[in-house]
């Protein structure tokens, strides 16, 4: 059973309440995955657990020190994945900033992607609409555009190509 | 290495990743090697995933909306899960997660209808105990061309719709609606079901289940600020409904079911045919008239088709009844049903009272109400409408449409030859101006 010198059962159980939606929706905008936000949400609250037994967090940072986790997990997955992250505002993410750091930054980063689709050419605009944005199944889009599913894929390969370009150039992955 | 066979590889890896997003599961494309015995841990093909999921991003508000409110609902699972963690039992591993383009596939799959026949069943019931039951035999095509047979307590009723007005039959009298056809739908037509859904705040998936047969997803939605939550089955190989279950707060719920549908039969012309039963009394509800005849009481009508919104065209012109508010009526329709402004007129302006949650303003010597929901008006739009209304000592002009109100206000607007100054209700009071009582489904 949890014993803290901070907090109670009930307070901890309240605290989680309040926090774990943000920390879900925060995963989840990142990473567009149900699978994954829960994954690393809860490997978040793994984490802090320990912290919260040792009483070491003090009662009214554990929002910021739970963002803080989070933040830090996020880094930790993508450089496993070798990968250069998109950090956006993840320095706003703090107690009370959280919401608003994070809907300033999906207010930016998709206006440049909307101004990046729109640079594409038709078909380009047209398979990634069909497939990711209204997310028909390859054999329908292959249907509606009359193309074999191969080429789909293939139109698809190139469109994300294509737009992974021109976001590059406008520093999206540098953000 | 072949640099076609590489290619290749990349694009099959790319659409992986598509497909899993789309399910909401985990990557495989982090777990699994590719053909060639290779991880996709390189910078590039993270790029390619990243832009992927940016494209994700974008979907509608609406969707989106949706996505927020179902993530608060797993949220709350996984709160449970936290919990878990907290007494040390273990890691709670959630069930499927919802389709969250289940509600855009139904909206998707009715537009693309023409045509439906079939049995709509209608109960309501309180806990086991059936308090009435009503069967349909419909037959429906876009737009608003019906006919359906009533059946309930050994009676029959038959509505009967071209398209332009509705014949109600009953077994001694018609009654003949001139400018509403569609009025009687909302509680069984399938795409006014569709619509209701996709008006819904919250929607959860919760499973599959056989339904007459057939395989069917179950969702469960709920509007802002209801108390209730409604229970909807959509055929899986159609994407159309095949039973919904509204509730009542008083405990009560209404079941409907589309049984023995038939998706675009041929129907001819003649089914909609509005032949009325010789020697027969009708009772006419409204009147179809020229435009020629509003104009001449309402003259400043005549620029409305140089000011409407885009993609509007003049469907109804018509005269209502003596005991309406409003004296004449005209109805403007855009590619879908559900795409419409209609645009009431009053020569005598009343005491004004304005609808809870309007925003108030004054426009051009008048008093200019916007309002982006308000439900049931006249008992005719059922659900929620935008209604934009402005009263000089001439006029009073109402508008109830689906367009959004910044287009309602510009319609107005141009009307006017002014603009709106938008103004605190309260100091509209003086003038007269009070807000309405709030009427029952207000």
């Amino acid at each position: 059973m949890l014993e803290t010198d901070s907090y109670t059962k009930e307070e901890l159980e309240g605290q989680f309440k309040e926090i774990w939606p943000r920390i879900y929706r925060f995963f989840y905008y990142k990473l567009q995955n149900r699978e994954e936000a829960e994954e690393l949400t809860q490997e978040t609250f793994r984490r802090v657990l320990p912290q919260l037994e040792a009483g070491k967090v003090e009662k009214h940072k554990l929002a910021g020190y739970t963002a803080a986790a989070a933040r830090n997990l996020l880094v930790d997955t993508w450089r496993s994945r070798s990968r250069q992250p998109h950090t956006t505002s993840l320095d706003g993410l703090q107690e009370k900033g959280w919401d608003y750091a994070q809907q300033a930054a999906e207010v930016e980063e998709n206006l440049m992607v909307h101004q990046a689709l729109k640079q594409l050419n038709k078909e380009h605009r047209m398979v990634l609409t069909y497939r990711i944005l209204e997310g028909w199944p390859v054999e329908d889009v292959a249907s509606k555009m009359g193309r074999s599913p191969g080429a789909i894929r293939s139109l698809q390969f190139r469109a994300i190509k294509a737009l992974k370009d021109t976001l590059e150039k406008g520093g999206y992955f540098h953000g | 290495m072949d640099k076609h066979k590489h290619k290749t590889t990349h694009e099959g890896t790319i659409d992986g990743f598509i497909e899993d997003l789309l399910k909401e599961k985990k990557p495989r494309a982090y777990n699994e090697p590719t053909a060639h015995g290779e991880h996709v841990e390189d910078g590039e093909m993270e790029k390619l995933f990243e832009t992927v999921r940016a494209v994700k991003r974008l979907r509608s508000n609406k969707v989106r909306r949706r996505i927020r409110q179902q993530r608060w609902f797993r949220g709350v699972a996984a709160v449970a899960a936290a919990l878990l963690i907290v007494i040390g039992i273990g890691i709670f591993r959630p069930g499927f997660l919802p389709e969250v383009n289940m509600v855009e596939a139904m909206v998707k799959a009715y537009e693309e209808l023409e045509s439906y026949s079939g049995v709509v069943e209608i109960r309501g019931e309180r806990g086991d105990v059936v308090e009435f039951r009503e069967s349909i035999h419909i037959n429906y095509k876009k737009p608003f061309k019906y006919n359906a047979i009533h059946r309930y307590d050994g009676y029959e009723r038959r509505y009967q719709s071209d398209g332009q007005r509705l014949a109600i039959m009953d077994e001694d009298r018609v009654t003949l609606d001139n400018l509403f056809p569609e009025k009687e739908l909302w509680r069984y037509h399938i795409g006014t079901t569709i619509y209701e859904l996709e008006a819904a705040s919250e929607v959860e998936l919760l499973g599959t289940e056989i339904l007459f047969g057939r395989e069917a997803i179950m969702l469960e939605y709920r509007y802002s600020g209801d108390s209730e939550s409604h229970f909807l089955w959509i055929d899986r190989a159609t994407n159309l409904p095949l039973r919904k279950v509204l509730n009542h707060p008083e405990g009560t719920r209404l079941v409907v079911e589309f049984q023995e549908l038939q998706i675009n039969p041929v129907l001819g012309e003649s089914i909609f045919a509005l032949e009325l039963p010789p020697e027969m009394p009708v009772y006419n509800l409204n009147r179809n008239v020229p435009l020629e005849q509003v104009h001449l009481a309402w003259p400043h009508a005549t620029i409305l088709p140089e000011i409407l919104p885009e993609g509007l065209t003049l469907w109804q012109s018509g005269e209502l009844e003596e005991y309406h508010f409003y004296e004449y009526v005209l109805r403007f329709q855009g590619n879908k049903e559900t795409d419409f402004l209609d645009v009431y007129f009053a020569s005598n302006p009343q005491e004004i009272f304005y609808y809870p949650g309007s925003r108030m303003g004054r426009l051009g010597g008048g008093v200019v109400e916007i309002n982006a929901s308000v439900r049931n008006i006249f008992e005719l739009y059922i659900g929620d409408s935008r209604t934009a209304r402005w009263i000089t000592e001439e006029a009073d002009i109402f508008i109830v449409s689906s367009r959004g109100t910044g287009e309602l206000e510009l319609l107005l607007e141009n009307l006017a030859g002014d603009q709106i100054i938008y103004v605190d209700a309260r100091e509209l009071l003086q003038e007269g101006v009070k807000p309405a009582y709030e009427k029952e489904g207000h």
